[in-house]
């Protein structure tokens, strides 16, 4: 790395420290402190046991509600808080408590399918995966637990699909489960997170790819991007599901019997030579062409 | 490239003065960086290919919350952001607001695409030429915007902004004068999309509607590669050498259009609920292609050898496409709850490219009648196609510690197709209309007893036709899960899968099969202790008859997985120091040996109060069974300093 860039990306990473510390200075103690005394606490009078829970909620988004309490989610806790009985007190969970976080979450465009979709009928409600008093979530959204880490706890197949060689970096950095998959709801039965046109969320990154061409390939027409590439990973590069290229297009492209979309005859293709036993080689437009019909270029 | 690095980092410092100047309270802190070593030895193209991590300074992880008093500009702000630098994809989030007033969300997402591997179109692996002729070494940068203003009231107003970016070099071919050659290529494509809406939010019933625009730009640039002009192909053809003195090609597309997208959300009562969305565009884009090129080539389209081309290409597609998707969630009696579903969508697709093309300095095959020749194509393309899905599914909860779903769907397609968009592989009719429908049964159970959690779904897909050769005609599933929890000593978590399909459709004889069956235990001996052990097994097969091209025989297209995966790790905390070590073993003795062997030993030190540093050491060791030449080692070390509040 020359001098110069050195210099200008240490430059960088000092004013993010000395910006974020400003940040840090100015709450002083107020890990200590919570912002309101407990005399005007409007989570009275439960805080007289709850003080944790009332001492860190205010960080909590469902802080920014006005009318929130610990009524809102608990109802009516008088008699709990006289007698002290667990039993006493509604502790939203399961299908009720997912319910009741419908009410103010349910109109969301992501919400599409959640009382009875794939989760729950796994018996996997929102308290499953999110922490509603959580002070210092691990991750956004009030999440138990690191990105994505709370998914492969339930998903270990997937999991080790990221450890095959050819496959999308989970977890260290930018990617998690939920940037391609809508947990909530989504579409399909693997939950896929569409983009704004109802896409499948491989042309959100791979963009290129999304068209429409004047000759299409499988997207578009029928099929998706998953007919030919395991997308979590794959032992094979590009993360193909087969291990040579000929064998993924000659598998639909052969014509026997006839009768089915693509299945015209090959070309006199001499696939002993190597030039002919990859097929992109030639047909480079493998995604769609506007340009060429044999998607050629 | 510069500035890439530096947005994000002045967003954050922004955003502390602001959240420091508003007398903010930092209720969480942490920010985790420092800088990484690399140590790659073996096919380093192939480390890239996987992993691309870097030397250098890296983001570990960033995270702020404040919270503010009321009145200010804001009264919670949240900041992640994690992997800038060194590593190959970093994200930056940032979600800000003001009760009553707004709720602003921003995320950015940056990565590194890299790809040069030794076997994909590379005609010269038995030369032992690597890598192959398809590379890419691009960078991609995703942001997004939204912002609701008046969050929690009657009407909430929204406005969005997205822009997508991909840049960079690559190597691609080109086949012309039946050879095929080398090119650099450049691509650049953006997208930009502006949205506007509404959200209502009555006592029961939510709705959001969004009008978004969407335009993108794309540009790909080609030129002969030094030392392509030879082609692939060194024989001569009809007696005649062929090469590529020279090639440019430049190619524009643009597209823009609308998409309307609405949903909404209502409950009648405790027990009956609904749901909806719909989705309209209007897909559109346009491209034109300038293409010239010179050498000694032969066509045999026109029957001739000739000198140079230049060719000119007008396209143009529309595909206004719509889905709508219903449902009704009900709970008639407590514990029971029904639902049901309809969704259809439709897209209908027409394409036109016009290509004119000029060959110059022609003859014919025995080097007579020397002229140009112009020839023009016109092709259209269309197709329809329409889907429909019915599902309806029953649950019950009210057995004890035993829930049992059903869920039954119908999905049918129609398809379309005219022939000039089916001739990918050679002319010849392959259009026409093409109809499927999938009925799909499943079921499940989930118990809990005590720590033990188990579930066991199934699933049977039929569909009586085919619309590609490798379409199912049954598809079988079953999946086996248990969850076992001693306290906070043990967990046992373990899982299996078996997965059946085919097309016994004569001439097709498609099967194939998937196993998978792992555990994973997680033992805290002690608080400070915690071992993680794993183990894992898949196994797929699948066989179906395709035609050889070179001489129209018959052979099953044979494909093997076999692959096995252990893993250990175990961490221990004494004092200020945490150490944590581990190792993985992935092999699979399928179609593509190979093996992956992983290791990582971390070191954790807490200075003081809110400052630690951390040591990173890791290891990544790839061989393939049979090509040595795609093997590497990979070591990274990191040092890294963590301050938290």
């Amino acid at each position: 790395m020359p001098a110069g860039r050195w210099t200008r990306a240490a430059a960088v990473w000092l004013r993010l420290l000395a910006g974020a510390g400003a940040a840090a200075l100015a709450g002083g103690a107020a890990l200590a402190d919570p912002p309101a005394a407990k005399s005007a606490s409007p989570y009275a009078p439960c805080d007289t046991c709850h003080d944790d829970i009332a001492a860190s909620f205010p960080a909590n988004p469902h802080a920014r509600l006005a009318a929130a309490t610990c009524a809102s989610c608990h109802g009516d806790g008088s008699k709990h808080a006289a007698e002290g009985d667990k039993a006493l007190i509604k502790v939203p969970s399961g299908a009720a408590g997912a319910k009741l976080c419908l009410g103010c979450h349910g109109g969301q465009p992501a919400f599409t399918r959640t009382g009875t979709g794939a989760h729950a009928t796994a018996s996997v409600f929102c308290a499953s995966c999110h922490s509603i008093h959580s002070p210092a979530p691990a991750n956004v959204a009030l999440l138990r637990a690191e990105r994505g880490a709370e998914c492969v706890s339930c998903h270990p197949v997937q999991r080790r699909e990221f450890d095959k060689p050819f496959a999308h970096h989970l977890g260290r950095s930018g990617l998690a489960c939920y940037s391609c998959h809508n947990p909530h709801g989504g579409t399909g039965r693997a939950s896929l997170k569409t983009g704004t046109a109802g896409e499948v969320p491989c042309l959100t990154c791979h963009g290129e790819k999304r068209g429409p061409f004047v000759f299409q390939h499988v997207t578009g027409m029928t099929g998706d991007c998953m007919s030919c590439h395991e997308p979590h990973g794959s032992n094979n590069p590009k993360r193909l599901t087969r291990a040579r290229v000929d064998q993924v297009c000659l598998e639909c492209h052969s014509a026997l019997p006839a009768g089915n979309l693509g299945a015209g005859p090959p070309s006199f293709h001499n696939l002993l030579l190597p030039r002919y036993q990859n097929c992109t080689v030639c047909h480079v437009a493998i995604h769609g062409s506007n340009s060429s019909p044999m998607l050629l270029k | 490239m510069r500035h890439r690095h530096r947005t994000p980092a002045l967003a954050l410092l922004l955003l502390a003065l602001l959240a420091a100047s508003a007398g903010a309270q930092t209720t969480h802190f942490s920010l985790g960086a420092g800088y990484q070593w690399l140590d790659v030895s073996g096919n380093e193209d192939m480390y890239k290919s996987q992993l691309n991590e870097r030397q250098g300074l890296a983001l570990q992880e960033l995270s702020l919350t404040v919270a503010a008093p009321s009145g200010g500009l804001f009264d919670r702000l949240r900041v992640d952001a994690s992997g800038f630098g060194a590593e190959p994809e970093g994200r930056f989030r940032l979600s800000v607001g003001r009760s009553g007033m707004y709720d602003l969300r921003i995320s950015y997402f940056r990565a590194r695409a890299f790809s040069a591997l030794p076997t994909l179109a590379n005609p010269f692996l038995d030369q032992g030429i690597v890598p192959g002729q398809h590379t890419q070494n691009r960078v991609l940068d995703n942001l997004d915007m939204d912002l609701q203003l008046f969050p929690g009231a009657v009407i909430t107003p929204l406005v969005g902004y997205s822009r997508y970016h991909v840049d960079g070099p690559g190597t691609t071919t080109y086949h012309v004068g039946e050879n095929e050659y080398r090119l650099d290529s450049h691509l650049a494509e953006t997208t930009h999309e502006a949205r506007a809406g509404v959200g209502i939010h009555l006592d029961g019933f939510q709705a959001t509607v969004v009008e978004a625009w969407r335009a993108f730009h794309d540009t790909d640039a080609y030129a002969l590669a030094p030392g392509g002009g030879a082609g692939n192909n060194p024989a001569p053809v009809l007696g005649q050498d062929q090469s590529l003195d020279s090639f440019n090609r430049r190619d524009r597309s643009d597209g823009s259009y609308a998409v309307t997208t609405g949903s909404f959300a209502g409950t009648v009562s405790d027990r009956l609920r609904f749901t909806g969305s719909f989705v309209k565009t209007d897909f559109q884009s346009s491209l034109a292609e300038d293409e010239q090129l010179s050498g000694s080539l032969v066509s045999f389209a026109i029957a001739r050898f000739f000198g140079g081309l230049g060719q000119q290409t007008h396209a143009r597609t529309s595909a206004p496409d719509w889905r709508g998707a219903a449902r009704v969630e009900a709970e008639p009696v407590d514990g029971l709850e029904a639902s049901g579903g309809y969704a259809r969508s439709h897209r209908d697709f027409d394409g036109l490219a016009l290509i004119s093309s000029l060959y110059t300095g022609t003859v014919n095959y025995a080097g007579l009648d020397p002229r140009n020749l112009a020839t023009l194509l016109t092709s259209t393309t269309a197709l329809e196609r329409n889907q429909t899905t019915w599902d309806g599914m029953l649950s019950t909860r009210n057995l004890g510690p035993l829930r049992l779903w059903a869920d039954v769907a119908r999905v049918d397609e129609e398809l379309t197709v005219t022939p000039d968009a089916a001739e990918i592989v050679v002319p010849g009719g392959q259009g026409g209309r093409f109809d499927r429908t999938i009925r799909r049964w499943s079921a499940g159970a989930t118990a809990t007893v005590d720590g033990l959690k188990l579930a066991l779904d199934w699933k049977d897909d039929h569909a009586p036709d085919s619309i590609v050769r490798t379409d199912y005609r049954d598809l079988k599933r079953w999946r086996l899960r248990a969850d076992w929890t001693a306290g906070k000593l043990l967990r046992v978590v373990g899982t299996a899968e078996k997965l059946d399909g085919d097309n016994p459709a004569e001439g097709i004889d498609y099967d194939f099969r998937a196993r998978h069956w792992g555990v994973d235990v997680d033992l805290t001996a002690l608080e400070a202790l915690g071992v993680r052990l794993g183990y894992a097994k898949f196994k797929a097969d699948s066989a179906v008859t395709i035609v050889v091209p070179q001489n129209f025989t018959l052979e099953p297209s044979l494909y093997t997985e076999d692959g096995e995966e252990k893993s250990a790790s175990a961490s221990y905390k004494i004092g200020p120091v945490s150490l944590e070590g581990g190792w993985s073993r992935f092999t699979n003795s399928g179609d593509l040996g190979l093996s992956l062997d992983r290791a990582f030993a971390h070191c954790d030190v807490e200075l003081t109060a809110a400052l630690g540093a951390t040591l990173v050491f890791d290891r990544y060791r790839y061989r393939d069974d049979l090509l040595a030449i795609s093997n590497f080692d990979a070591n990274r070390y990191a040092f890294l300093l963590r301050w938290h509040e």
